[in-house]
């Protein structure tokens, strides 16, 4: 998770209270950067990360760029949590390269499910394309 | 057994009692032992202050303080030594309490066979106490071979992660040009260009340069072998680098002039000529300039200079007009395996093992290398290194 | 019958040159694009019938191009996709999240460099010349 708003931070946390996710936090884009571009494994990379789109220092849709850059993380799935959900902030998303969004509401149960469902989707679907794969590499 | 006597402190107030187990004590044949006897505990707390005992023997009853607290004040001073409770018969609760608290032993005055059994107590309680102070130095000696242990267990792991990550990093940066200069092959022997077009041409060219990354890889890793095993011999002559600095140029200029690229070297006037391996420095050199072509961006400029330093050294610095290198990274790029991963300059691959190659070699001549660099502005790269190569410093080393 | 055009996206210059070379040889005609911006552009300009992908490109990620030559609305211009049919064949260096994901947004291949010339013809021979029945 790269989110600079401690409230926002609490609340996602609270949000994916789930016993299987395994959460590490960065303030801005490029601590988590530097973090990342040293790892030598793929095993260390993460599997998701969540991204607000408004960031202290270099925005989230840079941000999203640079990680994309760093080995391992070439094809990392990125959902952004956005809070003003404009089209126009949304659309720059995309084209940058987000897999899916999901805009902070009033409702805390209702963006609870929306976070935990888009995630889960993005992990879920890597885990099966993983599993297809490996199928597929047994055929042949 | 031990050659010198051990001393007791014997604790009695009845001194008819005392004369008696003191020479009971002196009985014993296995060990040599000195009694010294008070009549108190309070007198026994004083000369345990400033004497040193291996025993006590301390009756129950007392004027005053009894053996019991003579016991607890052992225990609250953390006194480790052996101590053994006389007691009389019908005072087993006071016996059980002594062994409870620590006391080795308790003898029952009342007991006809106490001088018999005396010197056998006394011995038996000191070898017991010795077992115990040589079980406790053993366990102290495991515990610290097991940090030790664990200590080498990590860097071995450390090291084992090391090695991996280089294979796979390496395996497949020595696959990729030997995959071209298989492709291209390919390409001749199917037929798909002939060779004597220009087309053929451009084909043969990428197999000779992917052959020539190859020979580089694999020399940067045998010369890393060779130095990681200390086996790196250098053959010293006294050499004119200025000529080097010439040799350098003239091989990497073609590479230069591709991007524009050009070179200031001044002559100096009786320069020192340098004792080294001129081999290993133009190789030190090359790398240097190749780095500095590598990250320096067209239209820039690469100046290499010569000074002295002091009177037994030189300098040399190798300084481009690149993209330089952030400060915290200063010191990182001379580090085996490190590898340039941003994706603004293209870089063909590599072991990552140059500049530390250069920095072994360096040192291995008595010199020092080190950059000194800001993003956006540039770098350079300095060597220092002695003018005489003395075979001394080398023991010292 | 037309040629076939393939649209190789790939900044390695060496790399593409031989694959050009090899491709040509093939029959089909090979355009060249070296960064994302230039790479969408001549996709939905050129709309080649095969698009052979580099993941790891110094610009832009393979993953966004991939995405966006393949999701149903162009994003730039709201307009239905004419690109989301043309099949992708992506290649890069060996990293485990990248065959996934690629092959769920839409790729229809995946190699990892160093490439297997063999079922690299192979596969780009079923692939065209299939879609020609």
């Amino acid at each position: 998770m790269i989110e600079d708003n401690e409230d926002h931070v609490l609340l996602i946390r609270q949000a994916l209270q789930s016993g299987d996710l395994n959460i590490s936090h960065f303030q801005d884009g490029m601590s988590a950067i530097q973090n990342f571009k040293e790892i030598k494994r793929g095993e260390d990379a993460p599997d998701l990360i969540l991204l607000d789109l408004k960031l202290p220092g270099m925005d989230g849709c840079e941000v999203l760029k640079r990680l994309r850059q760093i080995r391992f993380l070439e094809c990392i799935p990125v959902v952004m949590v956005t809070t003003s959900g404009r089209k126009e902030e949304i659309r720059q998303a995309y084209k940058t390269g987000v897999c899916g969004y999901v805009t902070k509401s009033e409702d805390f149960d209702e963006f609870s499910v929306k976070l935990k469902c888009v995630i889960q989707y993005w992990l879920k679907t890597v885990e099966s394309a993983k599993l297809a794969c490996s199928e597929s590499e047994k055929d042949s | 057994m031990i050659k010198s006597s051990l001393q007791v402190l014997l604790v009695e107030d009845n001194p008819d009692h005392a004369v008696l187990v003191r020479s009971a004590i002196l009985k014993s044949r296995t060990q040599k032992y000195e009694v010294d006897s008070c009549i108190s505990v309070e007198e026994a707390i004083e000369k345990l202050k400033t004497n040193p005992y291996n025993m006590i023997i301390s009756d129950f009853h007392l004027p005053g303080k009894n053996g019991l607290d003579l016991l607890d004040w052992l225990n609250s001073e953390k006194i480790d030594i052996p101590f053994i409770m006389l007691t009389g018969s019908g005072d087993e609760k006071t016996a059980v309490k002594a062994i409870q608290n620590g006391a080795y032993n308790y003898l029952i005055k009342d007991d006809p066979a106490l001088f018999d059994v005396i010197p056998h107590a006394v011995d038996e309680a000191f070898l017991r106490y010795l077992a115990e102070q040589q079980k406790e130095r053993y366990e102290r000696e495991i515990r610290e071979k097991n940090v030790a242990l664990e200590k080498a267990n990590r860097e071995l792991k450390k090291l084992d992660q090391l090695k991996s990550d280089f294979i796979s990093s390496v395996s497949h940066d020595i696959r990729t040009p030997l995959n071209s200069v298989q492709e291209s092959i390919a390409l001749l022997l199917d037929g798909i260009v002939d060779q004597k077009t220009e087309k053929g041409t451009k084909v043969l060219e990428i197999a000779q340069r992917n052959v020539k990354r190859l020979t580089d890889m694999i020399n940067d890793l045998l010369d890393f072998s060779k130095l990681e095993a200390g086996k790196m011999k250098l053959h010293i002559g006294s050499s004119d680098i200025q000529i080097l600095v010439d040799e350098v140029i003239g091989n990497l200029k073609v590479l230069a002039d591709k991007k524009s690229i050009s070179f200031k070297f001044d002559l100096i006037e009786n320069f020192p000529k340098i004792d080294c391996d001129a081999e290993r420095l133009l190789q030190v050199m090359t790398n240097l300039v190749g780095n500095a072509i590598k990250f320096t961006p067209d239209k820039g400029t690469i100046s290499i200079s010569l000074e002295k330093a002091g009177t037994d050294r030189i300098k040399m610095i190798v300084a481009d007009t690149g993209v330089g290198i952030a400060k915290e990274n200063l010191d990182r790029v001379f580090e085996r395996f490190e590898q340039v991963r941003e994706k603004t300059i293209k870089t063909s691959p590599g072991t990552g093992l140059g500049l530390s190659i250069c920095k072994e070699l360096v040192r291995l001549h008595h010199g020092e290398i080190w950059a000194e660099s800001e993003l956006g502005h540039g770098s350079r790269f300095i060597i220092q290194m002695p003018i005489h190569y003395s075979v001394r410093e080398e023991e010292k080393n | 019958m037309k040629e076939k055009t393939i649209l190789v996206i790939d900044d390695d210059e060496e790399f593409v040159h031989l694959m050009e070379l090899r491709l040509n040889s093939m029959g089909f005609k090979v355009i060249k694009a070296e960064s994302g911006d230039d790479a969408l552009m001549m996709v939905s300009e050129k709309l080649p019938d095969l698009v052979i992908l580099d993941i790891f490109l110094s610009d832009m990620d393979g993953l966004t191009i991939l995405k966006r030559m393949k999701a149903p609305i162009d994003i730039e211009t709201g307009e239905p996709s004419a690109t989301k049919d043309i099949p992708v064949i992506v290649i890069t260096g060996k990293a485990p999240m990248v065959e996934n994901m690629t092959r769920i947004e839409g790729a229809v291949d995946f190699f990892i460099k160093p490439i297997d010339t063999e079922k690299f013809v192979k596969c780009v021979t079923q692939i065209l010349k299939g879609a020609q029945k």
